[in-house]
């Protein structure tokens, strides 16, 4: 049904006039190439629903243990990425077509797009986070120095990187992508998105602690994928969050090679939650022979 | 005699734990209440050797892979029998 909307709004409604000047398209090229990006899309949704479907179901069958308690919570932080997708791109393909009646309410459609994403993300790794805090929780093992060093360096040079490129994006492009004065930006988008970002970094490293330190030859088989399913769906996520922000220098590259990054992406996405429901598929299967 | 019960139990979990994890009392107990019709923790040594092939088959149902199939079985088999007699004991009292 979803997909069905967002098919007919792609289709129906004017284009935007910014990526139509940038990349020089006519009103049929853009919805063509709409259609092109909305496609694969949707695919990416069905997946992302495939995958927290199948991880519920398998929380539901070992609900009433401490793993799979922990297990129902990354379904449910999984579960809102998975519906995130869907209800953003609605919402800002809604709002384009209707700024193109009503110039005057760019700046809130913006505002209210990059709130909107940035808050599915914030409950959606907020969520996973306590779900993988719980599964650390079960071995009993903390983090090694080494390991923590790392993960502070890998998030300093991202934090780092992701403050660099939106203040100079905002200090330098014409018009203001954010439509937000640089200390709201700072307080309300930065610290939120690194926020999100960091609890979902360390989501993606505490899944894989559990995976290394639990036992069971046949039940790490399926803890494998599943765990490398989770990790691909953050770090794909946080690219195309991140993506998502730097866009204005998105628009330098050739529309061809941007079109290749996206897709690569969302490949990549969709990748995450196919391994996630094999990989919950797998660990049903023990609790059901 | 229920302490034996419950070493055996214990036994059998801490073996199916290697290949199964944190399912394994899960699975020892759906297979004992299953099959055997009684709480895992009551299982005795020939219920054990009864179960052997229920566990391989439903094992084989997660893997292709034989040789940790039969690798868990013979495990499982060596709980079921009992402990061979102590022969240095009686050689120390001949002398």
């Amino acid at each position: 049904m979803l997909a069905l909307i967002y098919v007919a709004l792609v289709l129906l409604l004017p284009p935007n006039a910014a990526t139509s000047e940038t990349y020089h398209l006519t009103p049929l090229a853009y919805h063509i190439l709409m259609l092109f990006v909305a496609l694969p899309l949707i695919t990416v949704w069905f997946a992302a629903f495939y995958g927290y479907v199948k991880l519920t179901q398998y929380s539901r069958t070992v609900v009433s243990t401490a793993d799979g308690k922990a297990f129902a919570q990354i379904a449910l932080g999984l579960k809102w990425l998975a519906w995130g997708l869907p209800i953003s791109s609605i919402v800002s393909t809604l709002f384009g077509g209707f700024v193109h009646g009503h110039p005057g309410f760019g700046p809130a459609a913006i505002i209210i797009n990059h709130y909107l994403t940035l808050i599915l993300s914030i409950v959606a790794f907020t969520i996973i986070s306590n779900g993988t805090r719980a599964l650390t929780n079960i071995t009993g093992r903390a983090p090694s120095l080494a390991a923590t060093r790392w993960l502070t360096i890998g998030f300093i040079f991202l934090a780092m990187s992701y403050c660099f490129t939106t203040i100079r994006i905002v200090q330098t492009v014409d018009i203001n992508p954010y439509q937000l004065p640089l200390w709201l930006i700072l307080f309300t988008i930065i610290m939120p998105y690194l926020y999100a970002w960091v609890m979902g970094l360390l989501a993606a490293f505490e899944i894989s602690m559990y995976r290394r330190h639990v036992s069971g030859l046949l039940y790490k088989r399926g803890l494998n994928m599943l765990s490398s399913g989770i990790g691909l769906v953050i770090f794909t996520s946080i690219m195309l969050q991140y993506l998502t922000s730097s866009s204005p220098y998105l628009r330098k590259i050739t529309f061809n090679w941007v079109l290749l990054l996206v897709y690569v992406i969302l490949i990549l996405y969709a990748a995450g939650f196919i391994l996630i429901a094999i990989g919950a598929e797998k660990l049903r299967k023990i609790e059901e022979v | 005699m229920d302490r034996a019960k419950s070493n055996l139990y214990d036994r059998v979990v801490r073996v199916t734990h290697i290949y199964l994890g944190p399912a394994a009392d899960r699975f020892i107990a759906r297979q004992a209440e299953n099959h055997l019709h009684k709480s895992p923790e009551k299982m005795t040594a020939n219920d054990l050797l009864q179960l052997v092939d229920w566990i391989r088959v439903a094992v084989s149902l997660l893997t292709d892979d034989s040789e940790i199939v039969e690798e868990y079985i013979q495990q499982l088999e060596r709980i079921a029998q009992p402990p061979a007699p102590k022969e240095g004991k009686v050689a120390h009292r001949g002398i």
